[in-house]
């Protein structure tokens, strides 16, 4: 039985470009997924100037967990982070996140909205 | 010694004697009236009269002095020892004239004339200044005497005048009357006349008896009263000390009155003390042995003095002199003693007298000062007795002292003023005296001055001035409750902020600023006029200024309910400085606030 002979044309419209499609998917399923893209990060050291001017924004914060330094099982958590910045400021991480397992020293991304009194409280978190 | 203890007494029975002789003399020129007058008030009270030979006192009529220390003879032997010392030229030749007397009137050698020449020499002895006219008044009564025998003499005369007549008398009597007969016839105008004439003759008689047994009893008591007078020349000059006077009138006497009748016609009591009540009779011999004693312990004692003074032992020095000189002021040897050798006795003896005023005024710093003196002058002189008196006083003064003090520190007012009389009774002039007593007067000055100090702090919230004068303030408070609370408060808040402040200093130096400034800046919160305090907590602001700067800010957004910012601020402040309590109480309460 004879095979039929692909030729180098073949190759190069077809293969070629399929193979692009299948790494690139891979790089791209490879990458961490990021929901918080679109949001603003917070500014720390302006965040510590004046909180209260930024009371209803919203600001993704990248943060690594220092301490927690209160809850409440209903109220949720206040735990002490370390901004990507530099900054060291307080989230209260509410009681729908309670499943949340927080260490120290874990990093997380979240979205923050301020509220009242300029407090951060987390409307989204992933672990980075 | 017999004599030396005699001596005092006698001065008492020769003053009261020679008061009185002269009197008793004009009065009743008889012997036993002469005598009996003697027996004076003084010799009355001589019989009472003591000597105590270990200290020297003489008690009589209810007085005692001792014989060295009394105010009259301090002055006269003090007069003896700055008398200059008598030229040896007009010495020796006084005392060749006296020796030339008692040789011309030496019973041994007496021969005819030598009274007479004895005589004539008083009045050479009485031209020198040694003599003191002494024998010029012996003269006197030597020629008073004399005139009295002369008067005897033609008392004596007028009797035998007075006798011849009343032989006269008598035998006319008896021959007038002879010529008459029993048979005769005579005319009665006759029988009469003769009768008459006889009864004259017969008075005359009788008068002419009378004159004459009048003129025996007149020689009598001339012979009598000359003999007292002289006798009490001689108790005069044996009183003055005069010894070798009486020496020399005694033989004037025994020569003039060649009777050898030498009793002194004295009182029983005064013949007791001059012979020591023996009962035998005093003569004028006894007067001249015991003159002859007295000269010879006078002379022994100025040898002792100088050979004492040669020892360097004043104070025997002192004594001997003073007895010789009791015993024999006027005597040569004494009166021709170095004026050197006297001041150096002057001097010792001005210093006891010092030491004496000063014990007297209870001056004893001053009489301690004299008897360190007489010690380093005197090798024999005994300070134990005026030393113990000292100290003793000292001691209970300073007692007393100290016992005023603490009634002082105790507010017990009389007590105070009870014991510090005390003390100056005691010691008046205690230096510590015035001392104390201007210290408690000041201190009640300084305590009212403290009071007023410490209210104007108070007022002020001058804690820091209050802690620092501590000491003046409490002893002021003492003894005031209120302020004494009040003090106490300060101080206990002051000891806090020093507390606090060596607790900063400490961190500090371990290079710990920030909690320094923590420390200290939680005292300012209460203490803030603490001026220490205030000066550290600058100080430690600017070395710990970011940990501050982020604690203040913390407080400060807190404060305006920025609560977000604020746990940032003392996030920030603990990340500096975890140990802060300031940040942690921070976080702690905004977390709670979070959380609700």
């Amino acid at each position: 039985m004879s095979r039929k002979k692909v030729s180098p044309k073949t190759y190069l419209f077809t293969v070629v470009p399929l193979l692009a499609i299948v790494i690139g998917g891979a790089i791209y399923f490879a990458q961490p997924h990021d929901n918080f893209r679109a949001i603003q990060p917070l500014n720390a050291a302006e965040y510590a100037e004046n909180a209260n001017s930024l009371t209803g924004n919203t600001y993704k914060v990248i943060a690594t967990v220092q301490n927690m330094l209160a809850s409440d099982p209903t109220k949720g958590r206040l735990v002490s982070i370390t901004t990507s910045d530099g900054g060291n400021i307080a989230l209260l991480v509410p009681a729908t996140f309670n499943e949340v397992n927080l260490q120290k020293g874990q990093r997380y991304v979240a979205e923050v909205s301020v509220t009242e009194h300029g407090v951060l409280t987390v409307k989204h978190m992933a672990k980075e | 010694m017999k004599t030396l203890l005699s001596l005092p007494l006698l001065v008492v029975v020769a003053t009261g004697a020679l008061a009185q002789a002269p009197a008793s003399l004009s009065q009743a020129p008889t012997t036993e009236a002469a005598t009996g007058n003697v027996t004076s008030a003084a010799t009355q009270k001589l019989t009472n009269a003591k000597v105590d030979p270990t200290s020297g006192i003489v008690s009589w009529d209810g007085q005692h002095w001792n014989i060295t220390n009394n105010a009259l003879f301090r002055a006269r032997f003090e007069k003896f020892l700055n008398a200059p010392q008598q030229s040896d030229t007009e010495f020796d030749a006084y005392q060749a004239i006296l020796s030339q007397i008692k040789d011309l009137l030496d019973p041994s050698k007496l021969k005819e004339g030598n009274v007479e020449l004895a005589y004539g020499l008083l009045g050479k002895a009485s031209q020198s200044q040694l003599d003191g006219n002494m024998c010029s008044s012996l003269a006197d009564v030597v020629h008073t005497t004399w005139l009295a025998q002369g008067e005897r003499d033609r008392l004596k005369n007028a009797e035998q005048s007075a006798r011849d007549a009343r032989k006269d008398a008598e035998w006319n009597a008896v021959v007038g009357t002879s010529d008459i007969r029993p048979d005769d016839k005579v005319k009665t105008g006759d029988a009469i006349a003769q009768g008459m004439r006889s009864a004259t003759q017969n008075r005359d008689i009788a008068e002419m008896t009378g004159d004459i047994a009048t003129n025996k009893l007149k020689q009598e008591v001339t012979i009598i009263q000359a003999k007292l007078e002289f006798q009490s020349f001689i108790l005069q000059l044996f009183t003055q000390r005069r010894f070798q006077h009486v020496t020399i009138a005694a033989n004037f006497y025994r020569n003039i009155f060649g009777d050898g009748d030498t009793q002194l016609q004295l009182s029983k009591q005064a013949q007791d003390a001059l012979t020591s009540g023996s009962g035998l009779p005093a003569t004028i011999g006894i007067l001249q042995t015991m003159a002859a004693d007295a000269e010879r312990d006078a002379n022994e004692g100025v040898q002792s003095t100088i050979f004492l003074l040669n020892k360097n032992k004043l104070n025997g020095a002192t004594e001997q002199l003073q007895q010789a000189f009791v015993e024999g002021e006027y005597m040569p040897e004494l009166r021709h003693m170095p004026r050197d050798q006297k001041q150096r006795v002057g001097d010792y003896v001005a210093k006891g007298n010092q030491l004496l005023s000063a014990l007297d005024v209870k001056d004893y710093a001053l009489a301690e000062s004299i008897v360190n003196d007489m010690k380093a002058t005197a090798a024999d002189f005994d300070a134990s007795k005026p030393n113990a008196a000292i100290q003793t006083a000292k001691v209970s003064s300073s007692l007393h002292l100290a016992k005023a003090q603490n009634a002082a520190v105790a507010g017990d007012q009389k007590t105070f003023e009870d014991e510090l009389t005390q003390a100056g009774n005691i010691w008046p002039t205690n230096p510590d005296l015035k001392t104390v007593a201007t210290g408690l007067l000041k201190q009640a000055n300084v305590q009212q001055k403290a009071l007023n100090d410490f209210d104007a702090l108070l007022s002020q919230k001058n804690y820091r001035q209050i802690w620092d004068s501590k000491g003046k303030f409490i002893a002021a408070t003492a003894q005031d409750d209120t302020r004494q609370k009040q003090l106490n408060d300060v101080l206990s808040q002051v000891q806090e902020i020093e507390t606090s402040i060596t607790k900063a200093t400490e961190l500090k130096a371990h290079g710990d600023s920030a909690g320094a400034w923590e420390c200290v800046d939680r005292e300012a919160q209460t203490y803030s006029d603490d001026s220490k305090l205030s000066q550290l907590r600058a100080q430690l602001t600017t070395e710990a200024a970011d940990f501050v700067h982020a604690v203040m800010t913390a407080k400060d957004l807190e404060s305006k309910g920025q609560w977000g910012s604020a746990m940032a601020w003392y996030l920030k402040a603990q990340a500096a400085y975890p140990p802060s309590s300031y940040a942690q109480v921070g976080i702690d309460g905004l977390a709670k606030k979070m959380l609700n």
